[in-house]
């Protein structure tokens, strides 16, 4: 388990040198570069030099490069060029504000939609399952950005004082207040997560209803209650940790938009505002720092994947003994 | 000396001396994309008390259909009907399903085809095997169960998973819960051995009957292998199309077979080969054979009439045995 870990952060890492290089050289593509944030309109040549220097961006490509890389491995990650802010600093509030609403987001909505999903299996064919495919199928394929802004418009103009429609409360502005704060971005953050687990899952338990050692339990005598949270549901939550490895793009990727969206001051805000000001630095930091959440995250599951499925593990021993 | 005492006919029922199973006239029917498939039809036959029942047929003949429809476990979207089907002079049709769930397994035990598939390969196989004998056995009890089966060397493996063992070691798990730890008076085995190594093959069989020997159960064995049949079965029935085409004492089905398809399946076996028989595979294909409206074996028997084609025999009696044909009789 613990080489099995190893290896696969081995993995990750190169990933993420990987995400820092693209991100290396798309801000060096871009139109208009970091000095930007520095120079007014119509920069004299000259002024705009001084700040190439200053910035270090008159060296060959290949030694900015070492100098990004060596930087973000030493967390050394420079001050905001608009405000003068540490990036760190920056970066610590809003990493915060982020990591909890996608906390929040994916357990809420994943154990919502493996819920949905198992009962719909345990009712195939009557009532409730109907509802479940029927609402899966519509939260998987409403735009969260769409819905998030129909969002904003009901809770801003026509329910006003109902859900706070924008903005984020922090602890110190009371308990109740944050929570309500956190509902509606995190409402329009995972309902297509959890259409897709839903699905997943009760298709997975379907599946293995039909599986010998289903009819083989059911001829000993098995209870139907067994049968689903023991054995069908043990078995179909395999597949559909998959899916969910696959959905954490949405939960992480996904804040960028919603956070837009509600106004939330969280690092996917950071990133739009960001880019937009030039800020390099920032925009690094925040880029790398989504990233990495990221690639820890799938690390996560991949690590529960191995804990659930003994097969895989078996598999990997075997390999790594011969 | 052995004096056979004769019960008066009243009191049968009360001692359990009628036949254990009375099937009459099931009719399993699945429902598929391409319609309705009438898997088995109109199957009659009797399981009497402490035999070893043979049921014998080509891939896709219906047996596991009729098998599966015995203990009411047959997939959603599929039917039985019956005139009769009777355990143990009890209806099983009209019982409701929590008293059928208590039957199976302690009353009627499953011996199923694919080993391998029939654990769940995310749970460690003791656990299971706890769980599938109603959680009432120990530790001990289980080894002892264990032990009993031929696999009292794996005491210290039972924290592994199924994909762990071999096909021949679960298969020998799955009998000691389905038969030995609560002696069901009736095990079906289906095609226990088809998907075991050879040499494994017979020890299974031989643990089955061994277990029967000791316990005293009815056995209804599906199988492929007549071989097995000569050896083991008191009687045997045959199916073609999802009909029971022949059933008759093992003996009189060997030496005398009369229906055709029976006789096709006789001359086909290797052993008759060996004796220098000229090999005589069954032309033609069972597929859709169910689906006839005359006898289901009329595209491939060489004494087809017209009246096969159409018409669809009923089972009567003929040299002893039950038989569907309407030209039924010995090689000429
Ligand atoms: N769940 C199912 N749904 C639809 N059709 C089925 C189902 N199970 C079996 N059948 C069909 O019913 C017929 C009888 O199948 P069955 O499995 O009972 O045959 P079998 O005699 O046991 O064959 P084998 O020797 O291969 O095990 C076949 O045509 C098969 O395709
Ligand atoms: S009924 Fe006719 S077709 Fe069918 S087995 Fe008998 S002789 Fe052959
Ligand atoms: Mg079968």
């Amino acid at each position: 388990m613990l080489s099995y870990a190893i290896r696969r952060a081995g993995g990750a890492a190169v990933v993420l040198l990987l995400v820092l290089t693209m991100v290396f050289l798309m801000l060096h593509a871009a139109p208009g570069g970091p000095e930007t944030a520095y120079l007014g309109n119509n920069p004299t040549p000259e002024k705009r030099a001084a700040v190439l220097a200053q910035l270090g961006l008159d060296r060959p490509l290949w030694a900015q490069y070492l100098t990004f890389v060596g930087s973000i491995l030493t967390l050394d990650l420079g001050s905001s060029l608009t405000t003068g802010t540490p990036v760190s600093e920056l970066l610590a509030d809003r990493m915060l504000v982020t990591l909890e609403l996608g906390l929040v987001a994916f357990v809420v909505w994943t154990a919502i939609g493996m819920l949905a999903g198992a009962l719909a299996a345990a009712r195939r064919g009557r009532a409730l399952d109907a509802v479940v495919r029927v609402g899966s199928v519509v939260a998987l394929s409403v735009p969260s950005f769409w819905l998030g802004l129909i969002l904003v418009l009901v809770f801003g103009l026509y329910v006003p004082g109902v859900l706070p429609s924008s903005g984020w409360a922090t602890w110190d502005e009371g308990v109740g207040e944050h929570l309500r704060s956190i509902v509606l971005p995190a409402f329009t953050l995972g309902i297509s997560a959890a259409g897709v687990i839903a699905r997943t899952l009760r298709t997975s338990m379907i599946e293995a209803l039909d599986a010998d050692h289903v009819t083989f339990g059911r001829s000993l005598g098995l209870n139907e209650r067994t049968i689903l949270s023991r054995i069908a549901l043990r078995n179909a939550v395999i597949p559909t940790v998959t899916v969910i490895g696959m959905m954490l793009g949405t939960f992480i990727g996904g804040a960028v938009l919603i956070e837009n969206v509600f106004n939330v001051p969280g690092v996917g805000q950071l990133v739009v505002s960001s880019f937009l000001a030039h800020d390099y630095p920032v925009a690094i930091a925040a880029t790398v720092w989504t990233a990495g959440t990221f690639l820890v995250a799938t690390l996560v599951v991949d690590l529960l994947y191995f804990a659930i499925d003994p097969r895989i593990r078996a598999q990997f021993l075997e390999r790594s003994t011969r | 000396m052995r004096t056979v005492v004769e019960l008066p006919a009243g009191q049968a029922g009360d001692t359990g001396a009628g036949p254990l199973l009375e099937v009459s006239g099931l009719d399993v029917t699945y429902r598929t994309a391409r319609g309705l498939l009438p898997a088995v039809r109109d199957v009659s036959f009797r399981v009497e008390r402490g035999e070893v029942f043979g049921l014998v047929g080509e891939s896709g003949s219906g047996k596991s259909s009729l098998v599966t429809a015995l203990m009411r476990l047959l997939p959603r979207g599929s039917e039985i009907t019956a005139d009769r089907l009777e355990f143990d002079g009890t209806d099983l049709l009209t019982m409701p399903e929590s008293r059928m769930r208590r039957l199976r397994g302690r009353e009627i035990g499953l011996v199923p085809q694919r080993p391998m598939t029939s654990l769940s390969p995310v749970t460690p196989v003791a656990a299971q095997l706890r769980r599938l004998t109603g959680g009432e056995v120990d530790d001990a009890r289980l080894h002892e169960l264990l032990t009993d089966v031929g696999l009292g060397g794996l005491k210290a493996r039972l924290g592994d998973y199924p994909f762990q063992f071999s096909g021949g070691q679960l298969q020998r798990m799955l009998i000691a819960v389905a038969v030995l730890a609560r002696e069901p008076s009736l095990v079906l085995a289906d095609e226990p051995t088809t998907t075991l190594d050879a040499t494994v093959q017979a020890q299974v069989l031989r643990l089955l009957l061994d277990l029967r020997e000791r316990l005293g159960n009815t056995v209804l064995l599906v199988t492929h292998d007549l071989g097995v049949v000569a050896q083991v079965c008191d009687r045997v029935g045959v199916m073609y199309g999802g009909r029971l085409v022949e059933v008759a004492p093992t003996r009189q089905l060997f030496e005398d077979p009369q229906h055709p398809y029976t006789r096709a399946l006789l001359a086909a076996m290797p052993s008759n080969q060996a004796r220098g028989e000229r090999l005589r595979p069954i032309p033609g294909t069972v597929s859709g054979a169910q689906l006839l409206p005359g006898c289901p074996f009329a595209p491939r028997c060489d004494r087809a009439t017209a009246l096969c084609w159409e018409v669809d025999p009923e089972p009567t009696e003929h040299a002893g045995r039950t038989v569907r044909c309407h030209h039924p009789g010995s090689p000429a």
